[in-house]
């Protein structure tokens, strides 16, 4: 007996959601992928082009307390956190913590014009291809990482950040 | 300070329902023209075949919901299997993006201006599951708040599965806001034009959006797409 049209499409539900099952139980990363960045890990390292010229590694960090800050200059939430980020570095840069920002999912243009017109005090680089997000887990700016002075990851976040009494737990951590 | 907690699933799909009808839609406007261009094309066209247009667009919008939800939420949290293999090849996985889209641009054409060929109705279903891993392949998410609150939770390697769930339902929420959107304006547009030539000017024009769509993800600028439209309108 031929099927129905509804058996069929029901059938391409089901394929569609096995494949769901059998993506959420093994494990397809291709060869060389870095492991899922935890809290814990090491931060993967990077070279970076920032856009006042030259380029700094994870490594030019090595000892000191890293903010490491994706965003891009169409989102939102990364204007709305610019604020926070300015401010807290004023107070912790000081005592020695450094940030770095990437511009992802943005145009290096728009991006660099960004930066200088928020006057930015810290370095920013241009994430061209996504490359060094990519290492992090990075799906969506604003995402942010702090990184003690060992060069591991304490903790992340996702989305803007708002308030600087939370931003300022985080780098006290790292600190 | 408590930062991490699991929102449930009403809200995710909530946070995605409404983002789409928020100032959030800056955002998704990346997307939102390509789909709704779709489903107008879609509908017109299917309309000078079948009795029942609706019930093919909706057929398409189901399989396109169930997908953009499946690849939107493995994308959001690369964290496990599957997903940090789409992550890790979303670039590659554009190009695969741009050639059905610009395939499906062709079909609109061809199945809309010539009236010997139609849509079959199980390659309706196949269409909206391609169009829907298209989408989610070629969109790059703003954060929302809920999106924000669900990536948070599932940072947490105990939450990983869970917050896998959550992003799913967000994704649910948003996609069904894509499929009432265009299917609204396909129902408008399919009411309001008894012209058969503005009609098939509606069906090119949607196969030029969808064409627009191909050669951003394959020259590669669908971020700086996003970047001039969201600037132009944040400026």
């Amino acid at each position: 007996m031929l099927m129905s049209g509804f058996q069929l499409q029901a059938r391409y539900v089901i394929c569609a959601l096995l494949i769901v099952v059998a993506g959420c139980s093994e494990d397809y990363s291709p060869k060389g992928a870095p492991p899922s960045l935890e809290s814990g890990s090491p931060a993967p390292q990077f070279t970076l082009e920032l856009i006042d010229g030259g380029s700094v590694t994870l490594d030019s960090y090595k000892g000191s307390p890293l903010v490491l800050i994706y965003m891009a200059s169409w989102c939102p939430c990364s204007l709305e956190s610019a604020p926070v980020f300015k401010e807290v570095y004023e107070e912790y840069h000081p005592k020695g913590v450094e940030f770095l920002m990437l511009g992802i999912q943005d145009s290096k243009s728009k991006f660099t014009k960004f930066v200088k017109k928020k006057g930015f005090k810290f370095p920013a680089g241009f994430d061209k291809g996504e490359r060094i997000a990519r290492l992090y887990g990075v799906s969506a700016p604003p995402t942010t990482f702090f990184i003690n002075r060992e060069g591991v990851v304490l903790s992340s976040f996702y989305g803007k950040i708002i308030e600087k009494n939370v931003l300022s737990v985080w780098v006290d951590q790292i600190l | 300070m408590v930062l991490v907690r699991d929102i449930g699933f009403v809200s995710a799909f909530w946070g995605g329902f409404s983002a789409f009808f928020s100032a959030w839609q800056l955002c998704i406007m990346q997307i939102s023209p390509f789909f709704i261009a779709f489903s107008v094309g879609f509908y017109l066209t299917e309309a000078k075949h079948s009795k029942a247009p609706l019930k093919s667009l909706i057929v398409v919008c189901a399989g396109y919901i169930v997908v953009f939800s499946i690849v939107f939420a493995f994308l959001a949290i690369p964290r496990f299997g599957l997903s940090r293999y789409l992550f890790y090849n979303k670039e590659t996985l554009k190009i695969g993006a741009a050639l059905f889209v610009g395939l499906s641009a062709s079909c609109l054409i061809l199945f809309g201006l010539f009236k010997k060929w139609r849509i079959n109705s199980a390659l309706s279903l196949v269409g909206g599951i391609l169009l829907g891993a298209s989408l989610a392949v070629a969109y790059s998410p703003c954060i929302t708040p809920a999106m924000s609150e669900i990536m948070n939770f599932a940072g947490k390697p105990a939450n990983v599965m869970k917050g896998f769930y959550l992003m799913l339902a967000y994704g649910a929420g948003l996609s069904i806001s894509f499929a009432v959107t265009g299917t609204v304006i396909a129902l408008a547009l399919d009411r309001l034009l008894k012209k058969n030539s503005v009609r098939n000017a509606i069906i090119v024009f949607s196969s030029l959006v969808l064409l627009g769509l191909t050669l951003l993800l394959v020259s590669g600028l669908m971020s700086s797409y996003k970047s001039f439209l969201v600037g132009f309108f944040l400026d």
